[in-house]
Protein backbone atom coordinates (compact mmCIF):
# COMPACT_ATOMS: atom_id res chain seq x y z
CA UNK A 1 0.00 0.00 0.00
CA UNK A 2 1.26 3.33 -0.97
CA UNK A 3 0.93 6.43 1.39
CA UNK A 4 -1.08 8.25 -1.03
CA UNK A 5 -3.34 5.78 -0.69
CA UNK A 6 -3.47 5.34 3.04
CA UNK A 7 -3.75 8.91 3.09
CA UNK A 8 -7.08 8.75 0.61
CA UNK A 9 -8.32 6.14 2.72
CA UNK A 10 -8.07 7.62 5.67
CA UNK A 11 -9.32 10.73 4.09
CA UNK A 12 -11.73 9.20 3.19
CA UNK A 13 -13.57 7.47 5.61
CA UNK A 14 -17.07 8.64 6.25
CA UNK A 15 -18.24 11.03 9.05
CA UNK A 16 -18.52 8.78 11.78
CA UNK A 17 -15.72 6.12 10.75
CA UNK A 18 -13.38 9.69 10.99
CA UNK A 19 -15.39 11.10 14.56
CA UNK A 20 -14.10 7.73 15.97
CA UNK A 21 -10.77 8.09 14.61
CA UNK A 22 -10.44 11.88 16.04
CA UNK A 23 -11.58 10.54 19.33
CA UNK A 24 -9.15 7.50 19.30
CA UNK A 25 -6.85 9.67 17.98
CA UNK A 26 -7.31 13.29 19.36
CA UNK A 27 -5.85 16.02 17.44
CA UNK A 28 -2.84 17.33 19.26
CA UNK A 29 -1.56 20.47 18.79
CA UNK A 30 0.78 23.28 20.04
CA UNK A 31 -2.04 24.60 21.63
CA UNK A 32 0.38 27.60 23.11
CA UNK A 33 1.92 28.93 20.37
CA UNK A 34 -1.89 28.47 18.16
CA UNK A 35 -3.45 30.66 21.15
CA UNK A 36 -0.94 33.48 21.13
CA UNK A 37 -1.67 33.53 16.97
CA UNK A 38 -5.49 34.18 17.94
CA UNK A 39 -5.33 36.23 20.99
CA UNK A 40 -3.10 38.56 19.32
CA UNK A 41 -5.52 38.91 16.46
CA UNK A 42 -8.17 39.31 19.53
CA UNK A 43 -6.22 42.09 20.75
CA UNK A 44 -5.46 43.72 17.55
CA UNK A 45 -9.35 43.68 16.55
CA UNK A 46 -10.46 45.02 19.90
CA UNK A 47 -7.35 47.35 20.59
CA UNK A 48 -7.26 45.99 23.93
CA UNK A 49 -3.56 46.73 24.83
CA UNK A 50 -4.69 50.36 24.48
CA UNK A 51 -7.37 49.43 26.98
CA UNK A 52 -4.60 48.75 30.18
CA UNK A 53 -4.35 51.51 32.19
CA UNK A 54 -1.79 53.41 29.37
CA UNK A 55 -4.84 54.57 28.47
CA UNK A 56 -5.84 58.04 29.01
CA UNK A 57 -7.34 61.24 27.28
CA UNK A 58 -3.51 61.87 27.50
CA UNK A 59 -2.54 58.95 25.02
CA UNK A 60 -2.01 61.25 22.03
CA UNK A 61 0.71 62.51 23.46
CA UNK A 62 2.24 59.06 22.50
CA UNK A 63 2.42 59.79 18.98
CA UNK A 64 4.09 63.10 19.94
CA UNK A 65 6.64 61.09 21.48
CA UNK A 66 7.84 59.60 18.39
CA UNK A 67 8.95 62.46 16.69
CA UNK A 68 11.02 63.36 19.91
CA UNK A 69 12.21 60.33 20.98
CA UNK A 70 13.54 60.49 16.85
CA UNK A 71 15.55 63.94 17.66
CA UNK A 72 16.77 62.54 20.63
CA UNK A 73 18.18 59.77 18.81
CA UNK A 74 19.47 61.92 15.88
CA UNK A 75 20.93 64.57 18.19
CA UNK A 76 22.75 61.89 20.26
CA UNK A 77 24.48 60.21 17.43
CA UNK A 78 25.90 63.71 16.35
CA UNK A 79 27.12 64.39 20.04
CA UNK A 80 28.76 60.93 19.75
CA UNK A 81 30.05 61.57 15.90
CA UNK A 82 31.51 65.08 17.40
CA UNK A 83 33.61 63.45 20.53
CA UNK A 84 34.93 60.40 18.38
CA UNK A 85 37.80 61.33 19.46
CA UNK A 86 36.87 59.39 23.25
CA UNK A 87 37.01 56.15 21.11
CA UNK A 88 40.49 56.30 19.81
CA UNK A 89 42.83 53.71 21.35
CA UNK A 90 45.15 56.42 22.63
CA UNK A 91 42.11 57.59 24.62
CA UNK A 92 41.33 54.09 26.32
CA UNK A 93 44.78 53.71 27.49
CA UNK A 94 44.53 56.63 29.42
CA UNK A 95 41.34 54.98 31.30
CA UNK A 96 42.31 51.68 31.60
CA UNK A 97 41.96 52.32 35.50
CA UNK A 98 39.23 52.07 37.41
CA UNK A 99 39.88 55.63 38.60
CA UNK A 100 40.58 57.05 35.84
CA UNK A 101 37.37 56.01 34.47
CA UNK A 102 35.34 56.86 37.25
CA UNK A 103 36.28 60.29 36.63
CA UNK A 104 36.00 60.03 32.73
CA UNK A 105 34.44 63.23 31.73
CA UNK A 106 33.70 64.73 28.27
CA UNK A 107 36.81 66.27 26.62
CA UNK A 108 36.37 70.24 26.56
CA UNK A 109 34.55 70.98 23.60
CA UNK A 110 33.59 74.21 22.17
CA UNK A 111 30.35 73.79 23.38
CA UNK A 112 29.14 71.45 27.01
CA UNK A 113 27.18 68.44 26.22
CA UNK A 114 23.85 67.88 26.85
CA UNK A 115 23.50 66.07 30.35
CA UNK A 116 22.28 63.04 28.98
CA UNK A 117 25.38 62.58 26.53
CA UNK A 118 27.82 63.36 29.53
CA UNK A 119 26.01 60.44 31.52
CA UNK A 120 26.39 58.01 28.55
CA UNK A 121 29.60 58.78 28.26
CA UNK A 122 30.65 57.91 31.68
CA UNK A 123 28.27 54.56 31.34
CA UNK A 124 30.83 53.43 28.39
CA UNK A 125 34.04 53.85 29.80
CA UNK A 126 34.13 51.31 32.80
CA UNK A 127 32.68 49.08 30.21
CA UNK A 128 35.83 49.54 28.29
CA UNK A 129 37.99 48.89 31.21
CA UNK A 130 36.35 45.35 31.75
CA UNK A 131 37.30 44.47 28.14
CA UNK A 132 41.13 44.96 28.38
CA UNK A 133 40.84 43.29 31.49
CA UNK A 134 39.38 40.13 30.46
CA UNK A 135 41.86 39.63 28.10
CA UNK A 136 43.85 37.68 30.80
CA UNK A 137 41.27 35.16 31.04
CA UNK A 138 42.24 32.03 29.25
CA UNK A 139 45.19 31.28 31.72
CA UNK A 140 42.23 30.53 34.06
CA UNK A 141 41.87 27.39 32.38
CA UNK A 142 44.90 26.44 32.95
CA UNK A 143 44.81 24.02 36.35
CA UNK A 144 42.75 22.24 34.34
CA UNK A 145 45.44 20.84 32.47
CA UNK A 146 47.18 19.60 35.53
CA UNK A 147 43.76 18.26 36.76
CA UNK A 148 43.21 15.51 33.47
CA UNK A 149 46.79 14.98 32.72
CA UNK A 150 46.93 12.08 36.65
CA UNK A 151 44.95 9.73 34.19
CA UNK A 152 48.66 8.61 33.43
CA UNK A 153 47.57 7.56 29.62
CA UNK A 154 48.51 9.30 26.90
CA UNK A 155 45.01 9.90 25.49
CA UNK A 156 44.49 12.98 23.36
CA UNK A 157 40.86 16.06 23.39
CA UNK A 158 38.11 13.08 22.92
CA UNK A 159 39.66 11.15 25.50
CA UNK A 160 39.86 13.27 27.71
CA UNK A 161 36.33 13.87 27.78
CA UNK A 162 35.86 10.49 27.29
CA UNK A 163 37.27 8.40 30.70
CA UNK A 164 35.64 4.95 29.51
CA UNK A 165 37.74 5.48 26.12
CA UNK A 166 40.61 3.36 27.67
CA UNK A 167 37.92 0.56 29.43
CA UNK A 168 38.48 -2.86 28.13
CA UNK A 169 35.34 -4.94 27.12
CA UNK A 170 32.24 -3.10 29.18
CA UNK A 171 31.68 -5.03 32.16
CA UNK A 172 28.69 -4.60 34.79
CA UNK A 173 30.63 -1.85 36.03
CA UNK A 174 30.60 0.15 33.99
CA UNK A 175 26.80 0.31 33.39
CA UNK A 176 24.91 2.78 35.62
CA UNK A 177 23.39 1.47 39.07
CA UNK A 178 19.81 0.72 37.39
CA UNK A 179 21.43 -1.46 35.12
CA UNK A 180 20.92 -5.04 37.03
CA UNK A 181 17.67 -4.59 36.03
CA UNK A 182 18.58 -6.85 32.91
CA UNK A 183 21.87 -9.59 31.97
CA UNK A 184 24.29 -7.67 32.07
CA UNK A 185 27.30 -8.29 29.61
CA UNK A 186 30.19 -10.11 30.66
CA UNK A 187 31.88 -10.46 27.59
CA UNK A 188 31.50 -8.90 23.85
CA UNK A 189 31.05 -11.80 21.14
CA UNK A 190 33.57 -13.65 19.72
CA UNK A 191 33.89 -10.98 16.62
CA UNK A 192 34.51 -8.26 19.09
CA UNK A 193 35.75 -9.37 22.10
CA UNK A 194 38.92 -8.43 22.03
CA UNK A 195 41.67 -8.36 25.48
CA UNK A 196 41.30 -5.59 27.77
CA UNK A 197 43.84 -2.94 26.70
CA UNK A 198 43.95 -0.42 28.81
CA UNK A 199 46.05 2.07 26.75
CA UNK A 200 44.40 2.85 23.44
CA UNK A 201 46.78 5.15 21.83
CA UNK A 202 50.57 4.62 23.02
CA UNK A 203 52.28 6.18 20.66
CA UNK A 204 51.14 9.62 20.97
CA UNK A 205 53.09 12.28 23.15
CA UNK A 206 51.50 13.80 25.72
CA UNK A 207 52.11 17.03 24.68
CA UNK A 208 49.55 16.87 22.13
CA UNK A 209 47.14 16.34 24.86
CA UNK A 210 47.92 19.46 26.01
CA UNK A 211 45.97 21.97 23.94
CA UNK A 212 42.46 20.22 23.68
CA UNK A 213 42.83 19.67 27.74
CA UNK A 214 40.90 22.87 27.99
CA UNK A 215 37.59 21.32 27.09
CA UNK A 216 35.05 22.34 29.83
CA UNK A 217 33.66 19.08 31.22
CA UNK A 218 36.48 16.50 31.26
CA UNK A 219 35.60 14.89 34.21
CA UNK A 220 31.52 13.75 32.91
CA UNK A 221 31.82 10.00 31.36
CA UNK A 222 30.28 10.74 27.54
CA UNK A 223 27.39 9.59 28.37
CA UNK A 224 24.40 10.93 26.08
CA UNK A 225 21.50 12.98 27.47
CA UNK A 226 18.87 10.89 29.13
CA UNK A 227 15.89 9.88 26.09
CA UNK A 228 12.29 9.77 27.27
CA UNK A 229 10.96 6.74 25.66
CA UNK A 230 7.63 6.73 24.05
CA UNK A 231 6.39 4.93 27.93
CA UNK A 232 7.66 8.14 29.85
CA UNK A 233 10.74 5.87 30.50
CA UNK A 234 14.24 7.19 30.45
CA UNK A 235 17.43 5.82 29.12
CA UNK A 236 20.72 7.12 28.95
CA UNK A 237 23.71 5.78 26.65
CA UNK A 238 27.67 5.30 27.12
CA UNK A 239 30.14 4.50 24.89
CA UNK A 240 33.18 2.72 25.37
CA UNK A 241 35.93 1.94 22.64
CA UNK A 242 38.14 -0.62 22.56
CA UNK A 243 41.31 -1.39 20.21
CA UNK A 244 41.54 -4.75 19.12
CA UNK A 245 45.30 -5.92 19.44
CA UNK A 246 46.60 -7.13 16.08
CA UNK A 247 44.46 -5.17 14.39
CA UNK A 248 43.96 -1.25 13.45
CA UNK A 249 39.79 -1.74 14.22
CA UNK A 250 38.31 0.11 17.10
CA UNK A 251 35.59 -1.43 18.59
CA UNK A 252 32.70 1.23 19.70
CA UNK A 253 30.34 0.08 22.16
CA UNK A 254 27.28 1.49 23.57
CA UNK A 255 25.01 0.56 26.42
CA UNK A 256 21.72 1.23 26.94
CA UNK A 257 20.84 1.84 30.41
CA UNK A 258 17.15 2.46 31.88
CA UNK A 259 15.21 1.82 35.32
CA UNK A 260 12.77 -0.03 33.06
CA UNK A 261 14.39 -1.84 30.25
CA UNK A 262 11.26 -3.76 29.29
CA UNK A 263 9.75 -0.77 28.24
CA UNK A 264 12.20 0.75 26.26
CA UNK A 265 11.74 0.61 22.68
CA UNK A 266 13.95 2.72 20.91
CA UNK A 267 16.96 4.52 21.64
CA UNK A 268 18.33 7.07 19.34
CA UNK A 269 21.75 8.90 19.01
CA UNK A 270 22.65 11.79 16.67
CA UNK A 271 26.22 12.48 15.04
CA UNK A 272 25.58 16.27 14.32
CA UNK A 273 27.78 17.78 11.62
CA UNK A 274 28.66 14.62 9.85
CA UNK A 275 27.22 13.82 6.29
CA UNK A 276 27.11 10.51 4.98
CA UNK A 277 29.34 10.28 1.66
CA UNK A 278 28.39 6.58 1.21
CA UNK A 279 27.50 3.35 2.37
CA UNK A 280 28.36 -0.15 1.57
CA UNK A 281 26.71 -3.59 2.86
CA UNK A 282 28.85 -6.46 3.39
CA UNK A 283 27.77 -10.40 3.86
CA UNK A 284 30.34 -11.02 7.01
CA UNK A 285 28.53 -14.64 7.26
CA UNK A 286 25.91 -16.64 5.30
CA UNK A 287 22.96 -14.57 7.85
CA UNK A 288 24.83 -12.26 8.79
CA UNK A 289 25.53 -8.63 7.32
CA UNK A 290 27.34 -5.55 8.18
CA UNK A 291 26.79 -2.08 6.92
CA UNK A 292 29.93 -0.11 6.11
CA UNK A 293 29.14 3.94 6.22
CA UNK A 294 31.17 6.72 4.97
CA UNK A 295 31.25 10.06 6.97
CA UNK A 296 32.70 13.41 6.61
CA UNK A 297 32.63 16.19 9.15
CA UNK A 298 32.62 19.75 8.86
CA UNK A 299 36.73 20.10 7.62
CA UNK A 300 36.07 16.66 5.32
CA UNK A 301 37.40 14.41 7.63
CA UNK A 302 36.45 11.36 6.39
CA UNK A 303 35.59 8.16 8.81
CA UNK A 304 34.66 5.11 8.01
CA UNK A 305 32.53 2.97 10.16
CA UNK A 306 31.29 -0.19 10.43
CA UNK A 307 28.10 -1.39 11.97
CA UNK A 308 28.51 -4.93 12.75
CA UNK A 309 25.25 -6.84 14.06
CA UNK A 310 26.21 -7.62 17.70
CA UNK A 311 24.41 -10.99 19.35
CA UNK A 312 24.59 -10.72 23.29
CA UNK A 313 21.09 -10.54 25.71
CA UNK A 314 20.08 -13.30 23.64
CA UNK A 315 18.99 -10.60 21.07
CA UNK A 316 20.22 -9.89 17.54
CA UNK A 317 20.42 -6.83 16.02
CA UNK A 318 21.03 -6.64 11.84
CA UNK A 319 22.13 -3.74 9.79
CA UNK A 320 19.58 -2.40 7.52
CA UNK A 321 19.27 0.75 6.15
CA UNK A 322 16.46 2.86 6.46
CA UNK A 323 15.17 2.11 3.06
CA UNK A 324 15.36 -1.13 3.25
CA UNK A 325 13.35 -3.95 5.35
CA UNK A 326 15.16 -6.42 6.16
CA UNK A 327 13.31 -6.72 9.55
CA UNK A 328 11.33 -9.31 8.34
CA UNK A 329 13.46 -12.01 6.89
CA UNK A 330 16.24 -11.87 9.37
CA UNK A 331 14.09 -11.53 12.44
CA UNK A 332 16.56 -9.64 14.00
CA UNK A 333 16.30 -5.70 15.46
CA UNK A 334 17.02 -2.90 12.90
CA UNK A 335 19.36 -0.44 13.07
CA UNK A 336 18.91 2.14 10.86
CA UNK A 337 20.72 5.49 10.07
CA UNK A 338 18.86 8.04 8.72
CA UNK A 339 19.83 9.92 5.07
CA UNK A 340 22.18 12.57 5.18
CA UNK A 341 19.92 15.28 4.43
CA UNK A 342 18.50 14.86 8.29
CA UNK A 343 18.45 18.48 8.89
CA UNK A 344 20.00 17.21 12.64
CA UNK A 345 22.76 14.65 11.15
CA UNK A 346 23.39 11.52 10.78
CA UNK A 347 21.22 9.62 13.23
CA UNK A 348 21.25 5.91 14.63
CA UNK A 349 18.09 4.84 15.46
CA UNK A 350 18.16 1.14 17.47
CA UNK A 351 15.27 -0.88 18.55
CA UNK A 352 14.69 -3.80 20.81
CA UNK A 353 11.93 -5.36 22.35
CA UNK A 354 12.93 -4.62 25.70
CA UNK A 355 16.19 -5.19 27.08
CA UNK A 356 19.67 -3.50 27.40
CA UNK A 357 20.94 -2.41 24.19
CA UNK A 358 24.57 -2.64 22.90
CA UNK A 359 26.06 -3.02 19.74
CA UNK A 360 29.43 -2.17 18.27
CA UNK A 361 30.76 -0.04 15.84
CA UNK A 362 34.01 -1.49 14.23
CA UNK A 363 36.17 1.17 12.16
CA UNK A 364 39.50 0.80 10.24
CA UNK A 365 40.60 3.84 11.29
CA UNK A 366 43.48 5.34 14.22
CA UNK A 367 42.22 5.73 17.73
CA UNK A 368 42.48 9.25 17.35
CA UNK A 369 39.76 9.92 14.74
CA UNK A 370 37.54 7.17 16.27
CA UNK A 371 37.77 9.30 20.09
CA UNK A 372 36.63 12.45 17.89
CA UNK A 373 33.63 10.55 16.28
CA UNK A 374 32.26 8.96 19.81
CA UNK A 375 33.39 12.49 21.09
CA UNK A 376 30.74 13.88 18.86
CA UNK A 377 28.26 11.47 18.79
CA UNK A 378 28.21 11.44 22.88
CA UNK A 379 28.04 14.88 23.32
CA UNK B 1 -13.56 23.57 34.18
CA UNK B 2 -17.34 24.97 34.00
CA UNK B 3 -18.76 27.33 32.07
CA UNK B 4 -18.65 29.60 35.05
CA UNK B 5 -16.02 28.96 35.87
CA UNK B 6 -14.25 30.08 32.88
CA UNK B 7 -16.55 33.07 32.89
CA UNK B 8 -15.20 33.96 36.07
CA UNK B 9 -11.34 33.50 35.14
CA UNK B 10 -11.93 35.86 31.59
CA UNK B 11 -13.22 38.37 34.06
CA UNK B 12 -10.12 38.45 36.21
CA UNK B 13 -7.88 37.78 34.41
CA UNK B 14 -8.76 37.92 30.75
CA UNK B 15 -5.71 36.04 28.70
CA UNK B 16 -5.53 32.85 31.58
CA UNK B 17 -9.45 32.69 30.72
CA UNK B 18 -9.31 32.65 26.63
CA UNK B 19 -6.26 30.38 27.36
CA UNK B 20 -7.89 27.92 29.89
CA UNK B 21 -10.79 28.32 27.09
CA UNK B 22 -8.34 27.43 24.15
CA UNK B 23 -7.00 24.36 25.95
CA UNK B 24 -10.32 23.13 26.79
CA UNK B 25 -12.23 23.32 24.03
CA UNK B 26 -9.71 23.21 20.79
CA UNK B 27 -9.84 19.41 20.14
CA UNK B 28 -13.62 19.60 20.03
CA UNK B 29 -13.19 22.14 17.52
CA UNK B 30 -10.83 20.43 15.39
CA UNK B 31 -12.51 17.78 15.39
CA UNK B 32 -15.18 19.84 13.84
CA UNK B 33 -13.29 21.78 11.04
CA UNK B 34 -11.25 18.73 9.91
CA UNK B 35 -14.23 16.48 9.65
CA UNK B 36 -15.97 19.02 6.95
CA UNK B 37 -12.36 20.08 5.46
CA UNK B 38 -9.99 17.03 5.32
CA UNK B 39 -11.15 15.86 1.94
CA UNK B 40 -9.89 19.08 0.30
CA UNK B 41 -8.23 21.22 3.23
CA UNK B 42 -4.23 21.02 4.44
CA UNK B 43 -3.61 21.19 8.52
CA UNK B 44 -2.65 25.08 7.62
CA UNK B 45 -6.33 25.60 6.91
CA UNK B 46 -7.39 23.73 9.81
CA UNK B 47 -5.43 25.76 12.01
CA UNK B 48 -6.40 28.99 10.49
CA UNK B 49 -10.21 27.84 10.73
CA UNK B 50 -9.42 27.11 14.29
CA UNK B 51 -7.82 30.15 14.84
CA UNK B 52 -11.17 32.25 13.33
CA UNK B 53 -13.33 30.33 15.06
CA UNK B 54 -11.90 31.38 18.92
CA UNK B 55 -11.26 34.69 17.70
CA UNK B 56 -15.33 34.40 16.98
CA UNK B 57 -15.90 32.86 20.62
CA UNK B 58 -13.54 35.56 22.38
CA UNK B 59 -14.74 38.26 20.45
CA UNK B 60 -18.23 37.58 21.88
CA UNK B 61 -17.85 36.03 24.69
CA UNK B 62 -19.63 38.53 26.99
CA UNK B 63 -22.89 37.55 25.11
CA UNK B 64 -22.65 34.38 25.72
CA UNK B 65 -23.61 34.06 29.22
CA UNK B 66 -27.14 32.45 28.50
CA UNK B 67 -26.42 29.34 26.93
CA UNK B 68 -23.82 26.77 27.28
CA UNK B 69 -20.15 27.53 26.17
CA UNK B 70 -19.90 24.05 24.23
CA UNK B 71 -23.01 24.05 22.15
CA UNK B 72 -21.95 27.53 21.27
CA UNK B 73 -18.67 27.39 20.15
CA UNK B 74 -19.83 23.85 18.12
CA UNK B 75 -22.21 26.06 16.36
CA UNK B 76 -19.63 28.84 15.45
CA UNK B 77 -17.24 26.07 14.26
CA UNK B 78 -19.72 24.33 11.69
CA UNK B 79 -21.05 27.52 10.43
CA UNK B 80 -17.47 28.70 9.89
CA UNK B 81 -16.52 24.94 8.29
CA UNK B 82 -19.20 25.37 6.00
CA UNK B 83 -18.51 28.66 5.14
CA UNK B 84 -15.15 27.41 4.45
CA UNK B 85 -16.21 24.44 2.14
CA UNK B 86 -18.45 27.11 0.19
CA UNK B 87 -15.22 29.25 -0.49
CA UNK B 88 -13.53 26.29 -1.32
CA UNK B 89 -16.55 24.83 -3.77
CA UNK B 90 -17.00 22.03 -2.51
CA UNK B 91 -20.11 22.26 -0.46
CA UNK B 92 -22.53 20.05 -1.96
CA UNK B 93 -24.77 21.42 -4.58
CA UNK B 94 -28.87 21.80 -4.48
CA UNK B 95 -30.19 19.40 -6.71
CA UNK B 96 -33.76 20.34 -8.17
CA UNK B 97 -36.56 17.91 -6.87
CA UNK B 98 -36.45 16.46 -10.42
CA UNK B 99 -33.06 15.20 -10.49
CA UNK B 100 -33.18 13.17 -6.84
CA UNK B 101 -34.17 10.21 -8.35
CA UNK B 102 -30.52 10.31 -10.02
CA UNK B 103 -28.63 10.61 -6.76
CA UNK B 104 -29.68 7.67 -5.67
CA UNK B 105 -27.16 5.16 -5.31
CA UNK B 106 -27.16 1.58 -7.56
CA UNK B 107 -26.73 -1.73 -6.19
CA UNK B 108 -23.35 -1.75 -7.64
CA UNK B 109 -22.25 1.64 -5.75
CA UNK B 110 -23.82 0.31 -2.62
CA UNK B 111 -21.86 -2.76 -2.92
CA UNK B 112 -18.73 -0.70 -3.08
CA UNK B 113 -19.17 1.55 -0.63
CA UNK B 114 -19.77 -1.36 1.50
CA UNK B 115 -16.34 -2.59 0.35
CA UNK B 116 -13.97 0.54 0.87
CA UNK B 117 -16.09 0.44 4.54
CA UNK B 118 -15.16 -2.71 5.45
CA UNK B 119 -11.46 -1.70 4.06
CA UNK B 120 -11.02 0.97 6.05
CA UNK B 121 -12.02 -0.73 8.98
CA UNK B 122 -9.11 -3.34 8.26
CA UNK B 123 -6.78 -0.27 7.28
CA UNK B 124 -7.91 1.38 10.55
CA UNK B 125 -7.43 -2.46 12.77
CA UNK B 126 -4.13 -2.27 11.33
CA UNK B 127 -3.07 0.57 11.98
CA UNK B 128 -4.46 0.47 16.25
CA UNK B 129 -2.17 -2.91 15.85
CA UNK B 130 0.92 -1.04 15.22
CA UNK B 131 0.92 0.16 18.77
CA UNK B 132 2.38 3.13 20.51
CA UNK B 133 3.38 5.88 18.92
CA UNK B 134 3.58 4.58 15.69
CA UNK B 135 -0.14 4.61 15.16
CA UNK B 136 -0.68 8.04 16.56
CA UNK B 137 2.31 8.91 13.83
CA UNK B 138 0.56 7.01 11.31
CA UNK B 139 -2.53 9.03 11.65
CA UNK B 140 -1.17 12.28 12.44
CA UNK B 141 0.89 12.12 8.71
CA UNK B 142 -1.80 10.62 6.92
CA UNK B 143 -5.41 11.68 8.55
CA UNK B 144 -4.13 15.14 10.23
CA UNK B 145 -1.83 15.71 7.53
CA UNK B 146 0.91 16.72 9.92
CA UNK B 147 4.67 17.40 8.92
CA UNK B 148 7.01 15.29 10.68
CA UNK B 149 8.35 18.14 12.66
CA UNK B 150 4.90 18.61 13.69
CA UNK B 151 4.48 15.28 14.68
CA UNK B 152 7.93 14.87 16.49
CA UNK B 153 6.94 18.27 18.56
CA UNK B 154 3.66 16.73 19.53
CA UNK B 155 5.14 13.48 20.73
CA UNK B 156 8.46 15.22 21.85
CA UNK B 157 10.63 12.95 19.80
CA UNK B 158 13.22 14.11 16.91
CA UNK B 159 11.96 14.69 13.63
CA UNK B 160 14.36 12.19 12.61
CA UNK B 161 12.83 9.27 14.87
CA UNK B 162 9.17 10.06 13.19
CA UNK B 163 10.32 9.61 9.89
CA UNK B 164 12.31 6.36 10.96
CA UNK B 165 9.32 4.98 12.74
CA UNK B 166 6.82 5.89 9.45
CA UNK B 167 8.97 4.01 7.81
CA UNK B 168 9.24 1.59 9.99
CA UNK B 169 5.00 1.30 10.68
CA UNK B 170 4.72 1.29 6.96
CA UNK B 171 6.33 -1.49 6.07
CA UNK B 172 5.26 -3.09 9.22
CA UNK B 173 1.16 -2.47 7.94
CA UNK B 174 2.10 -3.70 4.39
CA UNK B 175 2.54 -6.71 5.67
CA UNK B 176 -0.31 -6.89 8.35
CA UNK B 177 -2.44 -6.18 5.22
CA UNK B 178 -1.17 -8.36 2.77
CA UNK B 179 -0.33 -11.30 4.79
CA UNK B 180 -3.37 -11.13 7.94
CA UNK B 181 -2.99 -13.12 10.49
Amino acid sequence: MRHKDIQERLHGLDTSAADRLMDEYPPAADTDAQFRKTYDRYLAQTGEQDASPRRSPLRILRFAAYPVAAAACIALILAIAQNAPLTRPDDLTQQETPATAATTTPPETTAPLPAAETAAIETTAPVLATQETDVSLPAVTAPAVTQTAPSGTTKNAASATSPTVTTAAPSPANASPTNDAGPAPTQAPTEAAPPAVTDPAPTEAPTEAAPAVTDPAPTDPPTDPPIEAPGGVTASGQFTVTPQPGSDTMLLRYELTTDAPADVTEHRFDVPGFTESGRNVVNVSANVRATTVSLDDEAGQHYSVQIYPYEAFHMTYLPTYYTTAQEDAANGLPIFLLAADDPEGIAMVFWDDGCQICFVISQVKDLGQMERLVSRIAN
Amino acid sequence: MTDPELHQLVKEHQEDGFRALFEQYYAYVYKIVWGRIRTYGTAEDAEDLVSEIFLQVFLHFDEIREQSLRAYIGTVAKHRAIDHARRAGTAAPLVPADDVTAQIPSGEDIAKSVEDSLENERLLSAIRSLGEPDSTILIGRYFYDLKSNEIAKRLRMTPGAVRVRLNRSLKKLKTLLTHPK
